[in-house]
């Protein structure tokens, strides 16, 4: 896994940046630390009575992570959340070390309403070490991303992607599986 | 402004902002390597540019709201005179983004010459160019090293990560050639 990402920039230098992040975390109720890129519009975390475990990433502005109704988001180190990349977990999202959410990609466990005479399912979501999320991707519920995954831009995932597969189309389909993971896994 | 920047701002004055506009784009004037009549028309938040180790140049250039010039490693940016970049429009240049003249780029937009995924600057294959005249509609992504051509035109949620010849009308994800445009 590379140490710093490009889309890292040069996250969290400024002293403005430190105290934003510091209020955004007493405010948010996150354990661990995470460092802001900085620049508005802030970056919004709303925890209503969850947990969100954050462990060294960054975040970009306009991104937004809401955990509700006792869920658990979870985000590993040198993860990165590109602009307005959104993650809403009601049940559990577990993001591993070292991937990227690219800009606008909107991770979900749960459909937020229920169909009417049907029930709300909430699946958990697992993002793999060192997976690319590309921009404007949507993954939903249950969904199960390999380590070393790259989903394509703009993609809607509604199925498993395997460790190191390269996924895409609408809704996404495994295009091609690697011999080699792209980031080192 | 100077002399010479002020002619060229009255010889290519194809649209139109408030002097408001104007004043908040000289605001910005400092982030980019060469800037003309830099427009940042009405609302909040200002756009960002952000050069890092790279370049941005802009000509005379409206920048919406929450528009973002990101530069990653050392990417550079141009932009030609009369293109306007609507709300929240996102470019990534890992090594060179190049937006022509009096091109129309809706909301939303994020335009990257990295493949849309892996946004290291070392991975990155080529120029992203855009020519002149293009119309790329709201919300679409264009990601990798390609060329859209002089006056094409990109539909609204489009995936675009392949040339797009000039004239021609694509769509969908992946952006499908519609037709000609004549």
């Amino acid at each position: 896994m590379k140490g710093t990402h490009a889309a890292g920039g040069s996250a969290g230098k400024g002293l403005a940046s430190r105290l934003v992040g510091a209020w955004l975390r007493r405010r948010g109720g996150v354990e661990g630390r995470f460092t802001l890129a900085g620049g508005r519009p802030l970056p919004a975390i709303r925890n209503e009575g969850s947990r969100i475990l954050l462990q060294d990433v960054v975040i970009h502005p306009a991104v937004r992570l809401w955990a509700n109704r006792g869920g658990v988001l979870r985000a590993g180190e040198g993860t990165v959340f590109m602009d307005g990349a959104e993650v809403v977990a009601w049940r559990e999202v577990t993001i591993g070390r070292g991937v990227v959410l690219g800009p606008f990609a909107l991770v979900m466990d749960t459909d937020l309403h229920e169909i009417p005479g049907g029930r709300l399912e909430n699946r958990p979501v697992v993002i793999g070490d060192g997976a690319l999320i590309g921009a404007r991707a949507i993954i939903l519920k249950g969904v199960t991303i390999g380590a070393g995954a790259r989903v394509a831009p703009g993609c809607l995932v509604v199925r498993d992607v395997p460790d190191g597969a390269w996924a895409g189309g609408g809704p996404a389909r495994v295009l091609k599986i690697l011999e080699e993971k792209p980031n080192g896994g | 402004m100077r002399l010479g920047e002020l002619l060229h701002f009255l010889r290519c004055g194809q649209r139109n902002y408030s002097p408001v506009a104007y004043l908040a784009g000289w605001l910005l004037r400092r982030r980019f390597s060469a800037a003309g009549p830099v427009a940042a028309p009405r609302g909040w938040p200002l756009p960002r540019v952000e050069p890092g180790g790279g370049a941005i140049e802009a000509g005379h250039v409206g920048l919406y709201p929450g528009v973002q010039l990101s530069c990653l490693g050392r990417g550079r940016i141009a932009i030609g005179d009369g293109t306007y970049l609507n709300r929240s429009t996102r470019v990534y240049a890992g090594r060179e983004v190049r937006i022509g003249r009096n091109c129309m780029i809706a909301w939303e937009n994020v335009i990257t010459d990295t493949d849309g995924v892996d946004f290291d600057a070392d991975t990155v294959a080529g120029p992203l160019v855009v020519e002149d005249r293009v119309w790329i509609g709201a919300r679409c992504v264009i990601a990798g090293a390609l060329t859209i051509g002089e006056g094409a035109i990109v539909a609204a949620n489009s995936l675009v990560t392949g040339d797009v010849p000039p004239r021609a009308v694509v769509a969908g994800r992946p952006a499908r050639l519609m037709e000609d445009n004549g």
